[in-house]
């Protein structure tokens, strides 16, 4: 029990409280100052360089996110072990230190992540998370705070269509991926002249679509049939039949795998033929080959990435992967780890860790070499009018074809493996 | 040559619609309980005719009989854990329709654990069947004519045997069938045996056509459940003709009004149905 008269009964007097509100004052105004005054007067001397980053390793992105974090372990060890990355303004390499946090896929616990890692971790740079959705949805955080995020994993244009000063984008974004489709059609001999656009009427594959409806009607060719269909569609026989009434050269389906195994089966009941045939995602599936055996060769598909590339770091890397996780690496690996690439060149050429220094040499990149390609962030206005900015114009998106079972990469023509197949030669009997 | 192309193709899709209803239909005429597990059942087939095709390079329209006895093993075990306890319950409808949700959750994510959300099919790479200018898939062509055999089956079943007889009867009149010395909850469980197996043999018959993952579970038990309902519950005949309706609608939909619309034109006939005869095109009144 406290005796309630160790503090006497009577209240303070005049002068004690004046006193107290005195001294209280007088220590508040001390410590703003001191604490005002601190960062400015003694500058932190870095021994590290600190990249943040929050990941779905659980929940919905469990997958992706698990092999953009191998991705980033290379990266940084790679670095690491060459003594890291070095800074003119300390005059010595500082190692890279990776603070990542588990998101678990959600949207709300990523933008809390993001505010810790600028505000309790103090990164000096930041990674974009897993997918379109947690990218948007973080992005304005590292705009508010003025911190750099280096988008990998999200191809949405809405996110550069923010016009924001401390978000770059090194995924190629859904609207360029019409530029190759265009390059690949017009490389073509003799020319494709008509086309059929069906796609997932979803705000990516819409964006795809359009982008590539629009360039190539630009170009001139003729748009036959143009659908879009909800997801969760299982027959596709009105789309397939009103295709095989307008007889395009080339049919593109903007789609996801599993609906590409099902146009697939359904367009070879209905025997269309078309000269090409491409689906966006379901062919670079590595069921689709077994599946469908003989008849996808021909086919034609899309990746953003290819172990293939003929890129000098790529062969090393693909190789050193499959030792370490017994699988073929893919864009979820390598777009993040040349993101470690680029904030090293970036560091390098600003030779300082402060972000306006490092955001103005990130700006100043003219092709340099990553895993993924030469690296140049620009501005640029999509083919539907919106301008996106800090997107990586030196990235692009990749046609792919299956012939002989493999997957061969046919555009952009200066990485190219393979001559195409064309026309394609139909259904296998 | 068009229209007749569109007609075969509505109409092999509304018989698989037509078989993915059935077990659900039969199993609502004797518990009066909608069952949301068919769905996860009929993935559960799709899974089981592509593992058999896998492994033992089983034909699909094997393992329909398979993959249906293999469901109906499930449906019994089902039965015990999220049917029969509650039965006699005051609101046994509404609880079987929580309960077996919780069980299409339970089998969906079990699938989702052992064989991941990765894309499954079996794929037969048969050459079409032509006649002149028309051309069927050869698994649509199967698909349905499986489809139409099972639901004659079914229907004889149904209409001349004693125990269908008595599955008729419940149907109608639970209380005077027990009356009547049926052994009620036998036959709840038979039921519920039988529609999960109708729902396995739709599974194996979509496996060459559709896509399967886990998820599909869902979506395919919700085409059932709008099937029995534009078709009326508890009624066969309901489900042919609902099938059809919704085969019909998506296949003309798409082509004349883009695929965009087709859930409006689908949900449309749902919604029109529904608002003309609250019960269903041969639900009762």
């Amino acid at each position: 029990m406290v005796d309630k008269k160790m503090f006497g009964k009577k209240g303070l007097t005049k002068i004690q409280t004046i006193i107290i509100i005195i001294v209280v004052a007088i220590a508040l105004i001390v410590g703003v100052v001191y604490y005002i005054s601190l960062p400015a007067s003694i500058p932190a001397a870095e021994n590290e360089i600190r990249i943040g980053i929050s990941l779905g390793l659980s929940g919905g992105y469990a997958g992706p996110s698990q092999r953009q974090l191998w991705g980033l372990l290379m990266a940084v060890e790679d670095i690491n072990t060459a003594g890291g990355i070095y800074v003119k303004e300390y005059g010595k390499k500082l190692p890279i230190r990776l603070i990542y946090y588990d998101d678990r896929g959600d949207f709300a616990t990523a933008i809390k992540l993001y505010e810790r890692l600028i505000t309790e971790d103090k990164v000096h740079v930041l990674l974009g998370p897993y997918g379109s959705g947690t990218t948007l949805s973080v992005s304005s955080v590292p705009e508010k705070h003025k911190v750099i995020m280096i988008s990998q994993m999200a191809a949405a244009d809405t996110i550069p269509a923010q016009g924001f000063k401390y978000v770059f984008t090194l995924l190629p974004v859904a609207s360029q991926f019409g530029l190759t489709r265009l390059g690949f059609l017009n490389s073509l001999s003799p020319k494709p002249q008509t086309f059929a656009l069906v796609t997932s009427n979803e705000l990516y594959p819409l964006t795809v679509a359009n982008s590539t409806k629009i360039l190539l009607e630009r170009s001139g060719y003729t748009l036959t049939y143009f659908d879009t269909y909800p997801k969760g569609t299982t027959d596709f026989s009105g789309i397939l039949l009103n295709i095989k009434q307008t007889n395009p050269d080339f049919v593109y389906f903007v789609c996801y795998p599993t609906d590409a195994f099902i146009i697939m089966e359904q367009m070879k009941g209905l025997k269309i033929t078309p000269k090409l045939l491409m689906f966006d995602d379901g062919p670079n599936d590595p069921k689709f080959i077994s599946v469908f055996g003989k008849d996808a060769e021909g086919i034609l598909t899309q990746m953003s990435w290819h172990p293939a590339l003929p890129y000098p770091e790529v062969e090393n890397f693909t190789k050193r992967f499959q030792e370490r996780y017994n699988e073929l690496p893919r864009h979820w690996s390598a777009f993040p780890y040349a993101a470690i690439e680029v904030i090293k060149y970036a560091i390098e050429k600003a030779g300082s860790l402060n972000t306006d220094k490092i955001r103005n040499a990130l700006l100043e990149l003219n092709g340099e070499m990553t895993l993924v390609g030469p690296v140049k962030f620009e501005d640029w206005i999509n083919p539907m009018g919106v301008k996106l900015t800090q997107i990586n114009t030196g990235a692009s998106n990749l046609i792919l074809q299956i012939q002989g079972g493999e997957m061969k990469i046919l555009y952009p023509k200066d990485v190219a493996n393979a001559e195409p197949i064309y026309p394609w030669p139909g259904w296998h009997e | 040559m068009l229209w007749a192309q569109l007609i075969i193709q509505g109409f092999l899709l509304g018989t698989l619609y037509t078989l993915m209803s059935l077990g659900l239909n039969a199993i609502y005429g004797v518990l009066k309980a909608v069952n949301w597990a068919h769905g996860a059942f009929i993935m559960l087939g799709a899974y089981t005719a592509y593992w058999l095709f896998e492994f033992f390079g089983l034909n699909p329209y094997i393992s329909v009989i398979l993959a249906a006895l293999l469901l109906t093993l499930v449906g019994t075990f089902s039965y015990d854990v999220y049917v029969k306890p509650f039965i006699g319950r005051p609101n046994f409808g509404s609880i079987m329709l929580i309960t077996t949700y919780g069980l299409a959750l339970v089998l969906i994510n079990t699938a989702r654990y052992f064989w991941t959300d990765v894309l499954r099919g079996v794929r037969l790479g048969e050459a079409p069947i032509s006649i002149g200018d028309i051309s069927i898939s050869k698994p649509y062509f199967y698909g349905g004519l499986f489809a139409i055999g099972i639901a004659a089956i079914f229907y004889i079943f149904i209409e001349h045997t004693r125990l269908g007889k008595a599955i008729r009867a419940t149907s109608q009149d639970r209380i005077a069938s027990m009356l009547m010395t049926i052994d009620t909850n036998r036959l709840s469980r038979l039921i519920y045996m039988l529609g999960a197996g109708l729902a396995g043999a739709t599974g194996a018959l979509i496996t060459p056509i559709f896509a399967i993952t886990p998820e599909a579970g869902m979506v395919l038990g919700l085409k059932a459940i709008m099937v029995v309902i534009i078709g009326g519950l508890g009624s066969y005949m309901g489900s042919l003709i609902g099938g059809l309706l919704l085969g019909f609608s998506e296949v003309f939909g798409a082509f004349f009004l883009g695929a965009g619309n087709q859930p409006l034109i689908y949900l449309l006939v749902f919604v029109i149905v529904l608002a003309v005869r609250p019960s269903g095109i041969m639900g009762e009144k």
